[in-house]
């Protein structure tokens, strides 16, 4: 066990070396930095003093061992449009990016769970004929229109929602679901897929054999274990929503990291950039690696393996 | 922006799941028998047929400006509507019609194109893993890995900043981003396919390694490729049509559905179908390929591997 574990959390070392080498140079040829730094009209004394003074004549690799090396402390630099240090930057903007994804995640456990359990209760009913429209039309829709229809009607004809900003509790209802609806058709098939499977089990049959009632064996015996691996997959379905959360933040001018990087990106700020990547990679890294870990904990045979 | 990556799940896990048909299979064979299937079909030789034929089928030239009649409205509005321009005029007056039509061209060049890139990368990948096993597996294993680490849509906006934002960029850098789902199905298939009885007869009558992979290998996963393609196309027109839409994909005046979202945003209020009818589109086109690719799966699976 101890074993796998060092041989995983060494792969996934590994891995964080190869994403950030690789946004490390990709983000370096995007743009010449001196000259984002100094500006258009800069001259091109001006332009090489930069390059000295910020160290980009220097060759790559040495740049990102520098870069790297700091970045482990928390130091991801600063911002070269902003002149704020970027981990502030970032600490100030993530609680909107992570409560809009909480929200939105939630938004989708409320509408996919009860679905999913009554369409299961009744197959082929009416409900769960609308479930399954709900599931293949929920997939095909683009995230990004179905915001801007909300936009149009919620927000403009029916003026009910503020249409972009994050000021109050209510300019979050819309991208709440537009980001949420997304994770739906998922979430409530799983939930369907796992009611139906444990509703034919030995130990329902047992507990309505015992006269329970049918709401305590729904809720208390079947649905319990049903929602085990749909929280498991809410959990997954949250690091995508951060991936997400930039367009839909650039849609409502809601002004997460999601919002910052999109800024950044137009604005060619490197340090920013770099450091989101980062962060999102670490984020899936950790993730995974922390599920393998309760895995082979769980079931000592894949550590073998 | 469909799932791929799962923390705590095994690559299998996930090729298995890929490769599942949706738990609503059944019940939809129940209400529509094949009919899904079909009206994928339909919709998409449909569109396809309009992308071939869009010299034919569009009224006027999409890029042909005309600044007198500037957001002419469609033909359901009772005032400002033009016979010659059935769904209006965008705001420099290009026929809206006809740039629907050219639009489809766009995003099935991008979906046929960063299939056909991203599926060469992961069937290589996936199929050698899967056939050589032991160190290829591994190397193979970490490259896949990583790649999962990578937020996609902000590295790509990131490439695409990088190499200038264009038609052939973007194909490029989501055709070299996609593949996962590729490498990681294809790699459990060949695995299992490579213990089957005749592949190990062809083994040991000496066939060369080229030979099996080809002609014994090959005719046991290209099922599942094609489902898996589906997907993928899908998720390529998606995100094409996200990067355009933010500024990072196509560029102007090209026809695509995601830039002429981005382009009417700002007369959301006066002219919102501006907005509803390329995001319409898109969802049509979506919906069909899924609706293609899970009837597609039923029958893979059927044949039983």
């Amino acid at each position: 066990m101890l074993a796998y574990a060092i041989k995983r959390s060494f792969a996934a070392f590994l891995i964080l070396i190869v994403v950030s080498g690789l946004t490390f140079s990709l983000s370096h040829l995007s743009a010449d930095p001196a000259l984002t730094i100094a500006g258009e009209q800069a001259s091109d004394e001006d332009i090489q003093a930069i390059r000295e003074l910020y160290g980009f004549d220097r060759p790559i690799y040495i740049q990102y061992l520098e870069w790297a090396g700091r970045a482990m402390t928390g130091d991801f630099g600063e911002s070269y449009h902003y002149g704020e240090r970027v981990s502030t930057m970032i600490a100030g903007r993530i609680g909107t990016t992570m409560s809009l994804g909480v929200l939105a995640i939630l938004f989708a456990l409320i509408i996919s769970i009860p679905l999913g359990v009554v369409a299961a209760m009744r197959p082929n009913s009416l409900v769960d004929r609308f479930a399954l429209l709900v599931a293949v039309f929920g997939q095909a829709l683009p995230t990004f229109w179905f915001a801007l229809m909300m936009i149009i009607v919620l927000g403009v004809w029916w003026r009910w929602l503020p249409i972009s900003g994050n000021d109050s509790w209510a300019h979050f209802v819309m991208p709440t679901i537009a980001l949420g609806y997304y994770a739906t058709p998922a979430l409530m098939r799983l939930t369907r897929a796992g009611m139906i499977e444990v509703l034919g089990s030995d130990y329902i049959r047992t507990a309505r054999a015992k006269g329970l009632s049918p709401t305590v064996v729904l809720f208390k015996h079947a649905l319990r274990n049903a929602i085990i691996p749909v929280v498991a997959l809410a959990a997954v379905w949250f690091g995508f929503m951060l991936g997400g959360s930039i367009v839909i933040e650039t849609i409502f001018n809601l002004k997460g990291i999601g919002w910052l990087s999109y800024d950044a990106l137009l604005r060619s700020d490197l340090p920013v950039v770099q450091a989101i990547v980062l962060i999102f990679a670490s984020l899936y890294v950790v993730l995974t690696l922390a599920a393998d870990l309760v895995n082979a904990w769980l079931d000592p045979r894949i550590s073998v393996r | 922006m469909t799932m791929i990556s799962t923390p705590g799940k095994s690559f299998d896990e996930i090729a298995q799941e890929t490769l599942e048909p949706s738990p609503f299979s059944k019940l939809r064979k129940r209400i529509f028998g094949n009919y899904s299937f079909l009206a994928g079909l339909i919709i998409i030789m449909a569109i396809f047929a309009m992308a071939l034929l869009a010299p034919l089928i569009a009224p006027h030239n999409p890029y042909e400006t005309d600044l007198a009649s500037r957001l002419m409205n469609p033909f359901w509005h009772e005032v400002k509507t033009d016979e010659e321009h059935p769904l209006g005029t965008d705001k420099v007056g290009r026929d809206y019609l006809s740039r629907l039509v050219y639009g489809a061209q766009i995003s099935l060049l991008i979906g046929f194109s960063t299939m056909l890139i991203s599926g060469t990368i992961g069937t290589v990948l996936g199929v050698a893993a899967g056939y050589f096993g032991g160190r290829v597996d591994m190397v193979v294993n970490f490259i896949i890995n990583t790649r999962l680490a990578m937020p996609v849509f902000l590295v790509a906006m990131a490439a695409v900043v990088a190499f200038g934002a264009s038609l052939m960029v973007v194909i490029l850098v989501l055709g070299l981003f996609l593949w996962d789902r590729f490498a990681v199905v294809m790699r459990s298939i060949t695995m299992q396919a490579r213990d089957l009885d005749y592949v190990k007869a062809a083994r040991a009558m000496g066939c060369s390694t080229p030979y099996i992979i080809v002609r014994e290998i090959f005719p046991n996963v290209i099922g599942s490729l094609t489902v898996v393609a589906t997907v993928e196309m899908a998720n390529a027109i998606l995100l094409e049509a996200a990067l355009s839409f933010l500024g990072f994909g196509v560029q102007a005046p090209t026809p695509s559905w995601g830039l002429m979202l981005n382009e009417a945003r700002e007369y959301m209020f006066f002219s919102p179908w501006l907005l509803a009818l390329p995001g319409a589109c898109l969802f049509l086109l979506v919906l069909a390929i899924n609706l293609f690719g899970d009837g597609l799966r039923d029958v893979t699976l059927e044949k039983g591997r």
